[in-house]
């Protein structure tokens, strides 16, 4: 397994839990690691590749629901699966409120945590391809001049040339070379494209 | 009296012969007294009477200090007969020797009935062998505690508490008895008992605190063993996986097999814990206030507040809505709680024993309860363990008092956690719904 492999980090207080989920993980060739306190898990290095956290509710120190928090304070999207063995609603309508994906009871049966946490991986794998192509978006419009980034986002808006070249107070020929130039730049084949791009950064 | 004045010895001898003498005189037998010897002493008519002088005089002694004899036995009688404690002495098979009045009194006892009294006349039968081996023991000269407390029993059948103090009796260095004195100590025996009682009503009261709801406990016991069979479920199933590979992992197998070992074992050490602990049962859900059952712990801990001598600072919200759940095993969670802070601040300084209890609504759905202790806070290593079932780290405890709470608090839909204040001290907080009427 090379770094960028995904990895399952598990967080329980019970050690055997600990253990036994790293086996069950690990018995369909995916990678797991355990922890036995959140802080724990917050110490260890981020991985690089896909992941997701099995988490227990109740930690001692910082439990599920604060690491959860905490978590989504931070710029590190990691799916959370959820573990209890004595669950309430109120916690579990928290959890999910705060974007936990699933929320399991021990003793669960294994294939409902294995396919969670393929779901999770899964989930993972595509938010980051998603993080790298706004990544990439967000790069393309660093590269625009500001004057482009205006024209920038009227294009999108729809509006024509010459209304774009009228709101700017500027001539239309001037406008079309800015878009040709905005359209290189941002590598759009074609203005629906360009939508897209603007969509997926919230231009 | 002679000037060279005769011993007692002498003229008691003297006496006797001449009141021999004259007897035979009076008598007539005349030849066989005048010997040449008791010539001699008959010397004059002046002497038998000086003779008799004493004499009257010695019999006037004896009866004088016979008199006082009697006198001063009555006095002595009196002084032990009117003695608080019943005195009795036996000799060395155990035969009653003397008992005064307060014994007959106490005992129940008549007079004519001492001659023939035994253990088994005054003692509760369960006493009667340990008495006897004990008085059989110190007529052996074996060293025997003075003091001995034991049930005695009146002729119509009335028990009663009684100490005893036994010294055995020593005539030329050979132990020919005992002499004991005995107090009824019924009344004594009552205080110690009320005390006991009390004693055993404020430990059921923490022992309530601890082994509350059975709902509260059901929740604690369904994690305790969720826990081990949800790690031998993985494990198992873990197994399952190995052996279906293509190449099976062996060692892997074998290492869920252990576990698996081990948890089962985990599971049996909870079923072995809970068996000892008692159940409540009845969860009862209602409306009530907060600041009110705060109130009655308070009022339920002022023994704890004046044995540690700590003071209470309350910071109670006022309009507080009110909140549900268990009205009872949310008091005692309070308790708990309260008392655990309290025993905390136990080795302060008396100014720095301060326990703040505060209630405050913390949104529109959610109250909060705190106590806050200014102790040595929770260490690292307990941190861990401090709301798991059977960890303790007072010498009596059970362990239960903080997982019951977590159950109770989690099953009235709350939350409990505690953080340690930075200038030492916890805090121990939990939260409870607002009720909201349906």
């Amino acid at each position: 397994m090379n770094e960028d492999s995904p990895i399952v980090f598990i967080v329980d207080d019970d050690p055997s839990i600990c253990s036994s989920l790293t086996r069950l993980i690990s018995s369909i060739g995916l990678q797991a690691k355990s922890f036995t306190s959140a802080q724990e898990f917050l110490q260890h290095e981020r991985p690089k590749g896909p992941c997701c956290l099995v988490l227990d509710i109740r930690l001692p120190g910082l439990s599920g629901l604060d690491l959860q928090d905490y978590l989504n304070s931070l710029p590190y999207n990691i799916p959370i699966i959820f573990i209890t063995g004595c669950g309430n609603i109120p916690m579990s309508v928290r959890a999910i409120k705060h974007g936990a994906m699933n929320f399991l009871e021990k003793p669960f049966e294994d294939q409902a945590l294995l396919d969670a946490v393929q779901n999770a991986i899964e989930q993972h794998k595509q938010a980051r391809q998603k993080e790298a192509e706004i990544f990439e978006i967000q790069q393309r419009i660093e590269s625009l001049t500001s004057r482009e980034r205006e024209v920038f986002a009227l294009v999108v808006t729809g509006m024509l040339n010459k209304q774009i070249a009228a709101e700017l107070g500027t001539s239309e020929k001037t406008i079309k070379v800015h878009r040709a130039r905005i359209m290189n730049k941002m590598k759009a084949e074609s203005i629906a494209e360009l939508v897209r791009m603007a969509g997926k950064v919230n231009l | 009296m002679s000037p060279d004045k005769p011993t007692y010895k002498e003229l008691e001898t003297r006496l006797a012969r001449s009141e021999a003498i004259i007897a035979s005189l009076t008598g007539g037998e005349i030849d066989a007294v005048l010997s040449g010897e008791n010539i001699s002493l008959l010397r004059t008519v002046e002497e038998v009477e000086t003779m008799r002088l004493v004499r009257c005089e010695l019999e006037r002694l004896i009866e004088e200090r016979t008199a006082e004899l009697a006198q001063s036995r009555e006095k002595y009688r009196r002084v032990v007969d009117n003695i608080h404690d019943a005195l009795i002495t036996d000799d060395i098979q155990g035969r009653v020797t003397f008992v005064n009045d307060r014994f007959l009194k106490m005992f129940g006892i008549s007079l004519e009935k001492v001659d023939s009294l035994r253990l088994e006349n005054y003692l509760a039968p369960e006493w009667q062998s340990v008495l006897r081996d004990r008085h059989d023991r110190r007529m052996r000269g074996k060293d025997i505690p003075a003091f001995f407390e034991y049930e005695a029993i009146r002729p119509d059948g009335k028990r009663f508490w009684v100490e005893e103090l036994v010294t055995p009796v020593v005539e030329n260095g050979i132990i020919i008895g005992t002499q004991s004195s005995i107090r009824d100590i019924t009344e004594r025996k009552r205080a110690e008992k009320a005390i006991e009682e009390s004693k055993l009503l404020r430990k059921e009261l923490e022992h309530m605190s601890r082994v509350i709801s059975l709902s509260g406990l059901t929740a604690s016991i369904a994690h305790e063993l969720n826990q081990p069979l949800a790690a031998i479920r993985s494990n198992a199933q873990a197994a399952v996986r190995f052996l279906s590979w293509d190449s099976p992992d062996i060692e892997e197998v074998r290492k869920a097999l252990v576990d698996i070992i081990k948890d089962n074992r985990r599971a049996d050490d909870v079923i072995r814990g809970l068996r000892s602990l008692v159940k409540r049962e009845n969860f009862e859900l209602i409306d009530f206030d907060i600041n009110t059952a705060v109130h009655e712990i308070i009022s339920l801990l002022y023994n704890e507040v004046l044995e540690y001598e700590i003071s209470i600072k309350m910071e109670l919200a006022d309009d507080l809505p009110p909140v549900y759940g268990d009205r009872v095993a949310v008091s005692q969670v309070v308790l708990n709680l309260m008392l655990n802070g309290i025993q905390a601040m136990a080795g302060l300084e008396i100014d720095s024993r301060e326990l703040v209890v505060r209630t405050r609504q913390t949104d529109s759905t959610t109250i909060e309860f705190s106590v806050i202790d200014f102790g040595n806070g929770i260490g690292e290593d307990q941190k861990e363990q401090i709301f798991k079932p059977f960890y303790t780290t007072k010498a009596n405890g059970m362990g239960m008092g903080l997982a019951i709470c977590r159950s109770i608090i989690e099953a009235n839909d709350g939350l409990i956690w505690f953080t340690n204040e930075p200038d030492r001290g916890t805090n121990f907080h939990f939260t409870l719904p607002v009720f909201r009427k349906a």
